[in-house]
C-alpha cells in the first residue's frame, strides 16, 4: 500500500516515457542489430542501452536519496536495516530500471526471425549494473543536495559508462557491462568479462551501503572508496587479457548432417542445413572432378578450434546468405588452417599471400563465376586465377597443391603465377 | 515499566568532555517535564532513550530491553516513540503517506501502517489534512505530524524534544491539550526550555543542567519552591531559584 504511494511520486516513474523514448531512439539512431539468429547477439545489443539506463537510475535515485536527507530521516532510529529502509523510496527507481532494460532487449528481439530467450547471464549482469548505480546514486543523494547530485550522478555516471568504450586499452570497456561486440555465433561471452561487472556492481552496492550509514564527517566515508578501488583492481585484473571483444570459442553441441561431406553448424542455424547440404556436395564432386578434393567435414565451430582435416563454414554476418555466399564461405573454410609459426607470429608467412588465389580457384569450380567475385577480391586475384583455370585440370590440381603446401607451411614459398 | 539510564556516559567526541558523565535516572510511567537551559543535556539525554545515540559508556533500558545489545535493538527501537525537536516534511508525500512510512520503518507491515497512520492521524486532529502533502502544511500541523509518526507505531515509551518550541500561543495551548489526551500507562518525557509549558498534566518534574539534575519533584513540590512575592509566574520563579540557587 505504502509502495504503491511511492510509486505515484516517484521521479523514475515520472520520467519513464523519457527514458523510454531514449532507448527506442538509440535502438533506432546508432544501435548496429544483430544479424545472425543468435541470442547471445540480441540480448548483449539491447542491454548494451543499460549506459542510458543506469545513469538515469542513479540521478533518479539521488533525487529521492535528497528526499529523505531533506527531511532528515537518515538519522532517525528504525527498526528496518538500511536494506529495508531504502527499498521503499527505490523499489520504483529500480522497477523501472529493470522494465528498461526488458524494453531495450525485447526492442531488439523483435527482429530475430525466429523465437528466441535472452540470455540469462546478460541480463543478470546488466541488472546487477542498474541495482548497483541506482543505490550508488541514492546514498549520494542522502548527503548532497538534489540539485547537485542529480545532475553530478548524471554527468558523471553517464561518462563512466561511456567513456571506457572509447579509450585504449580496449579492455577497459568490458567493466561497464555494455558487450557490443558479442555477436558472434562461434563465440559466448567470456565468464571474466561478467564476473568483473558483477565485482564491480557489488563493490558499488557496497559502498552505496557504507555511504548510507555515513555522516560526511565519519570514517565510513572514506572507507566507501575501498570497495569501489578493491572492486575496480579485481576487474582489471580479470579483463586486461581480454581483447577488444569478451569472447570465448562457443562450448557446446553442433547440429550435422548426415549427407557427404558431412556439415556442422549451430542449433541456430540447423534450418540452413538443408539447403547448405546440396551445396556443399555439389563443390565437393566439382572439386573432386578437378583432382583436388575438398574436406570431408564442415564445421561452424571457430576455425582455431577445428581439428586439422576439417573444413569451416561461416554463416554470418547476415542472413539469409544467397548460394554463392555458401559456396565461397566453403571455398574459404577448405583452405588449410594457417600454421603455429604464422599464428605466433615468430616467422614470415609468405604461403598466406596464396589464400585468396586458393579459395577464388576453389569458388569458381564450385560454380561461382568469378565475375561475381570482382567485388571482393583484387583484380590480379581474378587475372591470375583466369588463366590458372585456363590451363589443364592436372596442372590446375598441381598449382592447387603447390599453395595450399605453401599455406600450411613457413618454409614452402606460394607458387602464385599461372602455369606454363 | 520504567526507562532507566544506568551510569551514562556520553561525549560528542573523544576529545570532548562528557555531557553526561556516570548519569542514572530511572522514569517510571507517567508524564515528566525535562527542563534546563539551552545546552543542558536534554536532547542528549533523549538521544540516548531513542536510540539514536550510543552510550560511551554505560547503558539505557526499558525493562530488560535495552539497545546495547544487538538482538534487543529493534525491539528496543520499536517500544521507543521520538519526537525529534525539527520535524521536517518528506518532499512529495502526503500527512498520510509520511505517518505510515514512519510506521512502517519502525517496523509495522505496509497495511498495518496505512491503518495506524489513519489513527495517529485522526488522534492529532490532522484526519481531515491526510491528503495533503506535509510540506504545505503549517509549522504547528507539522509538529502535530511528528506526534503522530510517535504515536502510530504504539510506542511504550514517548520521547518528545521541545515540542512547543517556536509555535505561538494558540498551536501551544493545543499541543498541551493532544498532550493531555496521551495515552496513560506509558513513560511520557517532554523535554523544554519553556517553563510556561509546565501544567499541572505532568506527574513529575526534573531540572537537568550541564549533565546533572538540579531538581527532581512533583510539580507541586516544584512550584512550592518559587519565593514568596516573587515577580512572574511561579513556575518561571521556581525555576529560576533553583538554578540560581545552584550557580
Amino acid at each position: 500500500m505504502i509502495l504503491r504511494k511511492f510509486f505515484r511520486r516517484s521521479a523514475a516513474v515520472w520520467l519513464s516515457p523519457i527514458i523510454l523514448f531514449l532507448i527506442v531512439f538509440f535502438a533506432n539512431d546508432s544501435l548496429r542489430p544483430a544479424s545472425t539468429i543468435y541470442s547471445l547477439a540480441f540480448t548483449v545489443t539491447g542491454a548494451s542501452e543499460v549506459f542510458l539506463i543506469a545513469p538515469f537510475c542513479a540521478a533518479c535515485a539521488a533525487w529521492e536519496g535528497g528526499r529523505l536527507r531533506r527531511a532528515g530521516w537518515l538519522r532517525l532510529p528504525r527498526t528496518r536495516t538500511v536494506f529495508g529502509f531504502v527499498l521503499l523510496p527505490l523499489a520504483p527507481t529500480l522497477v523501472v530500471g529493470i522494465v528498461s532494460l526488458i524494453v531495450a532487449v525485447l526492442y531488439q528481439f523483435r527482429l530475430a526471425p525466429a523465437f528466441l530467450v535472452p540470455n540469462f547471464t546478460v541480463m543478470a549482469v546488466a541488472c546487477a549494473v542498474i541495482i548497483a548505480h541506482t543505490v550508488l546514486g541514492f546514498a549520494v543523494g542522502l548527503h548532497i543536495r538534489s540539485v547537485i547530485a542529480m545532475p553530478s550522478i548524471l554527468l558523471l555516471d553517464y561518462i563512466w559508462m561511456v567513456m571506457p568504450p572509447a579509450f585504449n586499452p580496449l579492455w577497459l570497456r568490458h567493466l561497464t557491462g555494455a558487450w557490443t561486440g558479442c555477436r558472434d555465433v562461434t563465440t559466448s561471452l567470456d565468464t571474466r568479462a561478467s564476473l568483473a561487472v558483477t565485482l564491480l556492481s557489488l563493490g558499488f552496492a557496497v559502498a552505496a551501503f557504507l555511504l548510507a550509514r555515513a555522516s560526511l564527517a565519519e570514517r565510513h566515508f572514506g572507507a566507501a572508496m575501498i570497495p569501489i578501488i578493491l572492486s575496480v583492481s579485481v576487474g582489471i585484473w580479470l579483463v586486461h587479457s581480454l581483447g577488444p571483444d569478451p569472447v570465448v570459442p562457443r562450448a557446446g553441441s553442433l547440429v550435422c548432417s548426415n549427407g557427404t561431406p558431412q556439415v556442422c553448424v549451430w542449433p541456430e542455424h540447423r534450418n540452413q542445413l538443408a539447403r547448405i547440404e546440396p551445396l556443399a556436395a555439389q563443390a565437393d564432386a566439382a572439386w573432386q572432378q578437378a583432382g583436388v578434393p575438398g574436406p570431408e567435414r564442415y564445421s561452424e565451430l571457430r576455425a582455431a578450434a577445428l581439428p586439422p582435416g576439417v573444413g569451416s563454414i561461416r554463416l554470418q554476418p547476415s542472413l539469409p546468405q544467397d548460394n554463392r555466399d555458401i559456396l565461397v564461405s566453403l571455398a574459404y573454410g577448405a583452405l588449410p588452417r594457417p600454421p603455429a609459426c604464422a599464428v605466433a607470429g615468430t616467422a614470415p608467412w609468405p604461403g598466406g599471400a596464396a589464400a585468396p588465389y586458393v579459395a577464388v580457384w576453389y569458388a569458381d569450380v564450385a560454380g561461382v563465376p568469378l565475375s561475381a567475385l570482382q567485388s571482393a577480391v583484387s583484380p590480379d586475384v581474378i587475372e591470375k586465377v583466369a588463366a590458372v583455370r585456363a590451363t589443364p585440370p592436372a596442372d590446375q590440381a598441381n598449382w592447387v597443391n603447390q599453395n595450399m603446401a605453401a599455406i600450411s607451411d613457413c618454409a614452402i614459398p606460394p607458387h602464385l603465377e599461372p602455369p606454363s | 515499566m520504567n526507562l532507566r539510564f544506568d551510569d551514562v556516559t556520553f561525549r560528542y567526541g573523544k576529545r570532548q568532555p562528557p555531557v553526561l558523565d556516570r548519569f542514572s535516572w530511572e522514569i517510571p510511567p507517567g508524564k515528566t517535564v525535562l527542563l534546563g537551559p539551552n545546552g543542558a543535556g536534554k536532547s542528549t539525554l533523549l538521544g540516548l532513550g531513542t536510540d539514536a545515540l550510543r552510550p560511551t559508556q554505560g547503558r539505557v533500558r526499558f525493562g530488560d530491553v535495552t539497545p546495547s545489545r544487538r538482538r534487543d535493538r529493534s525491539a528496543y527501537r520499536r517500544l521507543v516513540g521520538w519526537m525529534p525537536q525539527h520535524t521536517r516534511a518528506v518532499p512529495g508525500l502526503t500527512a498520510h503517506e509520511q505517518v505510515a512510512y514512519a510506521a512502517w520503518l519502525k517496523g509495522l507491515g505496509q497495511r498495518q501502517a496505512w491503518s495506524a497512520a489513519a489513527d495517529a492521524l485522526k488522534q492529532v486532529g490532522l484526519h481531515d489534512l491526510a491528503g495533503r502533502k506535509v510540506s504545505t502544511l503549517s509549522g504547528g500541523q507539522v509538529r502535530r505530524i511528528g506526534l503522530a509518526q510517535m504515536l502510530a507505531h504504539d510506542a511504550q515509551v514517548l520521547l518528545l524534544d521541545e515540542p512547543t518550541a517556536g509555535l505561538d500561543p494558540a498551536q501551544r495551548a493545543r499541543f498541551r491539550d493532544l498532550m493531555a489526551a496521551l495515552p496513560q500507562g506509558r513513560v511520557v518525557v517532554v523535554s523544554t526550555h519553556q517553563v510556561d509549558d509546565l501544567s499541572e498534566l505532568f506527574q513529575s518534574v526534573v531540572i537537568l543542567d550541564k549533565g546533572r539534575f538540579h531538581f527532581t519533584g512533583s510539580v507541586t513540590e516544584f512550584l512550592e519552591l518559587a519565593p514568596a512575592g516573587a515577580v512572574g509566574s511561579p513556575a518561571e520563579a521556581a525555576y529560576a531559584c533553583i538554578v540560581a540557587g545552584e550557580s
